[in-house]
């Protein structure tokens, strides 16, 4: 019994850092321009991808290709904004004209990781093999390596929020886009950078997606939605809730794997998900109006 | 011109109906066929989703998962339960309907973006309990077999679909004889109210989440009946009913016709069709270009087709020197100003 619930643990922990690390993304967008990137899960096959083909095809160290990926990725977000959401944003319909691109362009994404890198299934070589013995229990290096990310990051996310001139701007045109405007705050390049921040977190992500089970081009959209999931169980207001969020769904989704088989833990997931909804709606919109 | 005029006070409708009861002459061959029958399902799809996105305002991502819900109701009852296909249809819109109802419940008390992806949701709520339960609805293999649609002796599925042909197209007209009748109600009138200045029209006595939830339901029973027949047509239903490609396909089929009328979905998902039948051959390529394609249209065609040939048609009645019937013709088309985003 103990042996299951070590191992519901261990699997909480990397869906947990996976989770926090896409939905700190996503809420870092959500909260500063209002709208949801259906392209998230788009930045994340790609960084997983970019990844792999550093470490497999240029022979780099594993850690080296992921920061060789992380840039990359930071262009990506910045273009992604450019295309996806300046031309919509000040429209009538804004919010769903960008879902709806958003949309296009994780369609698009996933068509061109089919023709790049094929439909076969790519895993990322762990960093290391290295395990730590805590009496009976073994705990795999990755594990605590994709804790590690996933807590320096998004700790590190909301420091930069707190303390750095960036993050003051950032928070300045969340709360008032005009008044920012008035004290000299471009509001078009704070959207960029937080469209970069957001694609790094998504490498990240990648990173511990793409080490802990295998990829193919179809699978950016699974852990999009279950980060949308943690959003709202978490609140898109602070982080800490993300956090909070991401490692409760991950132990359910961990759990229900176990205990009732794989094809139920997103139904259990989402129908959480549902129930939130119904009883607490207000603290999702609180806030904010759409 | 005179001629035209006199055509046009005879109306489009019988137009339109007489269209459809050629076209199986018109499309022969057998691929053709095919083509027209697939163009067809996704116009049907297309335009009762613009009841609620586009004349309600809703953003409403689930109408996929209306579709696949009533295509998987006809697949359950005539395989499983080896009921008539007729009733399979019925059954598409009920259930069709009923999921509309459910999708609309989390989302009471939502706005805008909430509801989209709440909506969204619940089409990978779909997918995902259409794998949980293997055995009613086959899980990942789907099911096959389903019967097709006979009248007497006569199967639909005889000479390439030519049954399908008329029954689809027949079905078309009615959606849109029902949009257009929807839209002159005092139900469509507060739909739009309700999406153009929601504060006020409640203040006026409407409730939001009464006529918001009919329209879900109307839509959905459209958009099951739909399903229904796109499996009654294919003879097979698998999870790919819930699939992203159908929620890009659908919404790029929306944007390309345009919102602002009642045909403008109609007429994007005859053009999407047609295009996603050439890249069929291209493969994973064909992802990309219904993207960006999309991607453009959004950019640079704002109100999509069917606004653009309203402003093009109206530039060119500007041209020309009759002054008296422009404002004649204005009140003959009352739609035009109903469907009009007037804020």
């Amino acid at each position: 019994m103990s042996d299951a619930i070590v191992s519901i643990l261990v699997s909480a922990i990397v869906l947990g850092s996976l989770y926090s690390l896409m939905a700190s993304g996503l809420s870092l967008i959500w909260s500063t321009l209002g709208v949801f990137n259906y392209a998230h899960g788009a930045l994340l096959l790609l960084g997983a991808y970019f990844i792999w083909t550093f470490s497999e095809k240029a022979g780099l160290p594993v850690l080296l290709a992921f920061a060789a990926a992380i840039p990359l990725l930071a262009l990506l977000g910045i273009l992604l904004d450019l295309v996806a959401v300046r031309p919509f944003i000040s429209r009538p319909n804004g919010t769903l004209l960008v879902m709806v691109s958003t949309l296009a362009i994780a369609n698009a994404v996933e068509g061109a990781a089919q023709m790049i890198w094929g439909p076969q299934n790519r895993q990322i070589d762990a960093v290391t093999t290295a395990t730590l013995s805590l009496g009976d229990v073994k705990i795999v290096g990755s594990t605590l390596i994709s804790l590690g990310l996933a807590l320096v990051l998004v700790i590190g996310l909301m420091t930069l929020l707190r303390k750095t001139e960036w993050g003051m701007a950032v928070r300045a045109v969340e709360q008032n886009r005009d008044m920012a405007m008035l004290v000299g705050i471009r509001p078009a390049r704070v959207y960029g950078t937080v469209f970069a921040v957001a694609a790094v977190l998504a490498c990240a992500a990648a990173f511990v997606y793409g080490t802990t089970t295998t990829i193919t081009p179809t699978k950016g959209f699974e852990p999009l939605l279950t980060a949308f999931v943690v959003l709202v169980f978490g609140g898109s207001a602070t982080l800490w809730g993300t956090l909070v969020g991401a490692f409760t769904i991950g132990l359910l989704e961990a759990g229900t794997t176990y205990w009732l088989g794989l094809q139920w833990s997103p139904v259990a997931v989402f129908l959480v998900l549902v129930l939130i909804m119904l009883i607490r709606p207000q603290g999702l919109v609180k806030g904010r109006s759409s | 011109m005179n001629r035209l005029g006199s055509l046009k006070r005879l109306g489009t409708w019988p137009l339109l109906a007489v269209a459809a009861a050629l076209l199986p002459y018109v499309v022969v061959s057998g691929s053709a066929r095919l083509l027209a029958v697939t163009a067809l399902i996704y116009a049907l799809l297309a335009a009762s989703w613009n009841l609620t996105l586009g004349i309600g305002g809703i953003f409403n991502f689930a109408h996929v998962g209306f579709f696949g819900v009533g295509g998987y109701a006809m697949a359950v009852s005539t395989v499983t339960w080896h009921f008539n296909p007729w009733l399979g249809l019925l059954l598409g819109s009920v259930a069709g309907g009923l999921a509309g109802a459910l999708a609309y419940l989390p989302v009471i008390r939502m706005r805008g973006i909430y509801i989209a992806l709440i909506t969204f949701v619940f089409v990978q709520l779909c997918y995902y309990l259409v794998l949980a339960i293997p055995g009613i609805t086959g899980g990942s293999s789907g099911l096959t077999g389903v019967p097709a649609l006979t009248l007497g002796d006569f199967s639909f599925a005889k000479y390439s679909g030519l049954g399908y042909l008329w029954l689809l197209g027949g079905a078309v007209v009615l959606l849109l004889l029902l949009l257009k009748a929807t839209l002159r109600s005092p139900f469509g009138k507060s739909l739009i109210a309700l999406r153009d200045n929601e504060h006020l029209a409640v203040s006026r006595g409407m409730n939001r989440v009464r006529q918001h939830l009919l329209a879900f339901i109307l839509s959905g029973a459209i958009a099951g009946v739909t399903g229904a027949l796109y499996v009654a047509y294919f003879r097979v239903a698998d999870v790919t009913l819930f699939s992203f490609g159908f929620v890009t396909l659908g919404l790029s089929m929306i944007f390309l016709g345009g919102t602002s009328h009642i045909w403008g979905p109609v007429l994007g998902a005859l053009i999407v069709t047609v295009i996603d039948r050439q890249l069929t051959d291209l493969g994973p390529m064909r992802a990309i270009i219904i993207g960006v394609g999309t991607l453009l249209v959004l950019i640079f065609l704002p109100n999509g087709i069917s606004g653009l040939l309203e402003d093009v048609w109206n530039r060119a009645r500007r041209l020309l020197p009759k002054k008296q019937s422009r404002l004649g013709d204005k009140m003959n088309s009352p739609e035009l100003k109903e469907a009009s985003h007037v804020r």
